[in-house]
């Protein structure tokens, strides 16, 4: 029998702890377990056996620490406990299972360790654990969900061996990074893990708890490995509070309310999983139903579609937005990203990523954005592209289950989307559009949906995880498209089947749109519309979402409604000239909105430049002034910026396009720093002074600086570093600018530098802070 | 044994003045505006802050300048100084969470002041959570000003060393990048000494060391 039918025909035993046992045979603190692999296979036999005659009958190799991180002699290492598991299990009837632990690192956005790395990593173990004869892959302890994907790709892509995923959650039922069962759920089903659970952190009564959530959410066998309570220290010794007795009896309810694998970790001995099989093994064996939830997921939470219609933030999309056309050709990512935090409050589920334009990569943008965006917004997103090499991309390093827009029922369009699909997990909006183009009927749209589906499930993706989108038209040019559309909507709902819809489009060529959308909107989701992408800074779209959500029940107590409703109350604002004050003295104050309606008002009188010259620069000045002369503080510096930057954003539009700025300054936080507020700050205050920033992030590469400044005629760089260790990171790039760009000024900051390290590491000039920035790029660029 | 203690926002208690020495009011009160939105910040801070600590009591031998601590022999003249007799030194790593390090990303984004502000609450706060921790140690009046490194002639390389003998990120969510900076941010790593006597030194975390090139001194 092989170990996928084995857990689908009865509950399957593992192994429980091994470092309070080979403590006791001798293990020394801080001494690598692994390593007795090779020193010590007798003692490692003898663990696993007292295992499998306890009961067990998945036993773990010893190689949870076992990478290239931790170990030169990898390859030695888990042939040997490949070895040594097998070795012990000659007389029974049991499997091995290589045990894959974290990498001890954090991955990007949070840390350093780059997605493809990580791959490599737990790939090169998956391969060499295969070969000496593992029975299936166990990833465990995983408390990093993008570290807990990465971890099963590897695996897939590097044997055909079933995967099993268990990972940490807290008492909150969240893993550390966040991540909560139902998303973690969705993520690794999508994946194609065979078998997924929770092991380590808790003792098996807090696991009790969280066992319902894994039952009402997924699908394939749930897998529980507590630890014997919590650690305590007694005469010197590590013991654990919860003896065989009472961990059997919980492990009990545990298989009652639906887990089918079971074992232990820290803390359990032979004797709890002995008693543990003995209670358990008459118990009834209930595996998880097949779930139809549409499901995606970020990597804190799930969302569901199919109750609450779904709204999808359409605002991340260069089509016909001019600055956003301009801030994906220059790089800046804040753009973006204060794009998706402001839909975000604006209160949409999901947000839509489209970062298509010509000139750029898409491919690379797609892979920064998305990072970016999933560094600081949880919800989950809509990968939005044709480019099948940039959905790739995304796919790969999106931490949770991304929703794909999209597939149509063109066979080159699924020949290209469904293996994505089915590889990496997701959801998927299919367009019902095919290679004779757009039905003019409903039943039309209808049997190309049914048709992508038929298709969908040849690639084994399930009809669940397929959004069908019947295409909403220009009503102005076809009176009946609103009404085809509207019928297919309904057709779909009628049938199960999910649907989502471009609610603006039906509005083109006509006036006042926003309010044909939002009447479209409420009719469609009166027909059942599960999804729709919308602009959420309508007023109309979003008053439509909260009466139809408020109307069919589907806001509890209307406390949405009442939210919105109070939001919508007309704030006053007192324009700034009307309390006399001037738009300087509103930059020297920090008074944000105050100075954005006094340098509107000016345009009225003074072009563009003269209120930059002789307000904004002036007062900038002063600020600076009292910065450097320190009477005047950070924060109220940053005010000043503040309101320096919504004065220039009134004005923007009113300079003539060619009037260049005062000449382009490269940022970056060096190669191996993650640390950008100070940059940040520079960042703002150059901008405030007229100069064009490219600002190429953190942890850049010396390369990826060389070639930015080149390719854009720049020279002047400001590098950051904020630890010694990083410091040599910034000699480099210097080193490499000298050589590359011999004509670029460097000027450096960050907490560890001072004059005599710049001067050391050849920089041009040490900032002690942002203004002194501002003075030396005056110098350098005027 | 590595013991692990969490603590609720509502216990932890920032010292205001010390977010205005982190934001450059070295010698004179901030500004009303200017505390008005350290207020907000730090009220969202503490929302999404989850205090968690982990620790382990070790014997402690000094040979010369080397420090072992049982799991580690420490070459620092500072350590051995701080250290001083001692039989045994607590080694903790310390963390506001992910949640805290993912706001302080987003408040830079949004707006660089809040960002700032933010990144000094909680500088502030782990401070004021190890705080809570050393008054949890058994004899808190005989504990040695914490100390870390980076501290003195302290290597940093040595976090490695305790991030590996606490196993951090298993129990609290805290690595190293290559770098050497921990992630979450404001995490810390110390070594807090069990003195024999009580302990005459009022200074504690940063303001013990003597870097002179640090902003914050």
């Amino acid at each position: 029998m092989t170990i996928l039918e084995k857990i689908r025909s009865s509950i399957t035993y593992c192994d429980g702890g091994a470092g309070t046992l080979l403590q006791s045979w001798g293990l020394k603190a801080g001494e690598k377990p692994e390593t007795w692999n090779i020193t010590n296979p007798d003692k490692i036999i003898k663990m696993h056996r007292l295992y499998l005659e306890a009961g067990a009958q998945i036993i773990t190799s010893c190689t949870f620490g076992a990478n290239r991180f931790r170990f030169d002699n990898l390859e030695e290492i888990i042939t040997a406990a490949i070895r040594n598991a097998k070795t012990a299990c000659k007389d029974f009837d049991a499997y091995v299972a290589l045990d894959i632990g974290p990498t001890g690192r954090m991955l990007e956005p949070l840390g350093d360790l780059k997605f493809e790395e990580a791959v490599s990593v737990f790939g090169e173990a998956v391969k060499i654990g295969a070969k000496a004869g593992a029975d299936l892959i166990l990833i465990e302890t995983m408390n990093d969900s993008l570290e807990a994907k990465a971890a099963v790709l590897a695996a897939k892509e590097s044997c055909n061996l079933p995967v099993f995923v268990t990972c940490v959650y807290d008492e909150t039922k969240k893993l550390m990074t966040g991540a909560d069962p139902e998303a973690m759920i969705a993520t690794l089903e999508g994946l194609g893990a065979d078998a997924i659970g929770i092991n380590c952190s808790l003792g098996p009564r807090q696991m009790l708890e969280i066992v319902p959530d894994f039952v009402k959410n997924a699908s394939v066998p749930i897998i529980v490995n507590p630890n014997a309570g919590l650690p305590r220290t007694e005469n010197g010794k590590t013991v654990f509070d919860v003896d065989p007795d009472e961990f059997s009896d919980i492990m009990c309810e545990i298989v009652k309310s639906g887990a089918t694998i079971i074992g232990g970790c820290c803390g359990t001995t032979p004797e709890h999983i002995a008693k543990t099989v003995e209670k358990t093994k008459n118990l009834p064996f209930i595996l998880p139903e097949k779930k139809k939830h549409t499901v995606i997921s970020s990597y804190t939470h799930a969302v569901k579609i199919g109750d609450v219609p779904v709204i999808i933030g359409e605002r991340i999309n260069p089509t016909g937005k001019k600055l956003f056309k301009e801030a994906l050709r220059r790089n800046d990512i804040n753009y973006i990203l204060n794009e998706g935090i402001a839909q975000n409050k604006k209160g949409v589920s999901v947000l839509d990523v489209n970062v298509g334009l010509p000139e750029i990569d898409e491919a690379e943008m797609m892979v920064n954005v998305i990072k970016a965006l999933q560094a600081v917004i949880d919800l989950p997103l809509q990968i939005d592209t044709v480019d099948p090499v940039a959905m790739e991309k995304a796919m790969r390093i999106y931490n949770g289950k991304p929703l794909i827009n999209s597939v149509s029922g063109k066979e080159e369009s699924i020949k290209s989307v469904f293996p994505l699909v089915k590889k990496y997990g997701g959801a998927v909006i299919a367009v019902t559009i095919d290679e004779n183009g757009i039905p003019q009927t409903a039943q039309g749209r209808v049997d190309i949906a049914k048709k992508i589906i038929a298709r969908a499930t040849e690639y084994g993706i399930e009809e669940k995880d397929i959004i069908v989108d019947p295409l909403a038209m220009a009503v102005s040019s076809d009176p009946q498209s609103a009404n085809v559309t509207l019928e297919a909507v309904r057709i779909l709902h009628s049938m199960g089947i999910k649907t989502s819809l471009g609610v603006s489009n039906i509005s083109f060529g006509l006036p006042s749109r926003p309010d044909i959308n939002a009447v479209f909107y409420t009719m469609a989701m009166q027909c059942g519309l599960d999804c729709a992408i919308i602009n959420p800074f309508s007023t109309e779209m979003m008053k439509a979402w909260h009466c139809f959500t408020a109307l069919t029940g589907k806001d509890e107590s209307f406390a949405g409604y009442i939210e919105f409703a109070d939001s919508l109350s007309p704030v006053q604002t007192q324009p700034a000239q009307k309390d006399g004050i001037s738009l300087d003295g509103c930059i020297i104050s920090g008074l944000k909105e105050q100075a954005g309606v006094a340098a509107a008002e000016m345009l009225k009188s003074l072009s563009p430049l003269e209120i930059i010259d002789t307000m904004i620069i002036p007062a900038l000045n002063t600020v600076g002034k009292g910065f450097e002369e320190k009477k005047v503080y950070l924060p109220q510096l940053l005010m000043s910026a503040q309101a320096a930057k919504e004065a220039f954003d009134a004005i923007k539009a009113a300079i003539p396009s060619g009037e260049s700025g005062k000449g382009k300054i490269v940022i970056a936080t060096v190669k191996g720093d993650v640390h950008d507020i100070g940059k940040n700050i520079v960042k703002v205050l150059l901008e405030n002074y007229g100069y064009e920033v490219i600002d190429l992030g953190k942890d850049v590469a010396p390369e990826k600086i060389a070639e930015t400044v080149k390719g854009n005629d720049v020279s002047l760089v400001g590098l950051s570093a904020l630890m010694t260790t990083t410091v040599p990171a910034m000699e480099e790039t210097i080193k490499l600018l000298n050589k590359t760009a011999p004509q670029c000024r460097v000027m450096v900051g960050g907490a560890v530098m001072t004059e005599e390290y710049a001067r050391m590491i050849n920089a041009d000039y040490y900032g002690t802070d942002a203004m002194a920035a501002v003075r030396y790029a005056e110098k350098v660029l005027g | 044994m590595v013991e692990i203690i969490k603590a609720d926002s509502s216990q932890i208690i920032i010292d205001k003045k010390e977010i205005a020495v982190y934001m450059g009011y070295y010698s004179v009160p901030c500004d009303c505006s200017t505390e008005g939105m350290i207020f907000c910040c730090e009220s969202e801070f503490l929302k999404a802050a989850n205090f968690v600590a982990c620790c382990e009591k070790v014997p402690v031998k000094i040979i010369g300048d080397t420090v072992d601590l049982g799991f580690k022999a420490f070459s620092s003249k500072s350590l051995a100084k701080n250290l001083s007799g001692c039989d045994y030194a607590y080694v903790m790593a310390a963390t506001t969470g992910i949640e805290a390090h993912r706001l302080i990303e987003r408040n830079g984004v949004t707006s660089p002041l809040k960002g700032v502000i933010t990144d000094c609450v909680g500088s502030a706060a782990i401070e004021a959570f190890c705080d809570k921790i050393n008054l949890s140690f058994e004899c808190p009046d005989f504990l040695r000003p914490r100390f870390s490194p980076g501290y003195g002639d302290l290597s940093l390389e040595y976090q490695r060393d305790i991030v590996e003998f606490l196993q951090t990120k298993k129990n609290i969510g805290m690595v190293l990048t290559e770098g050497l900076m921990m992630v979450p941010v404001k995490s810390v790593t110390a070594i807090i000494g069990i003195g024999k006597e009580k302990n005459k030194c009022t200074g504690h975390g940063c303001m013990t060391c003597k870097s002179d090139n640090c902003p914050y001194r």
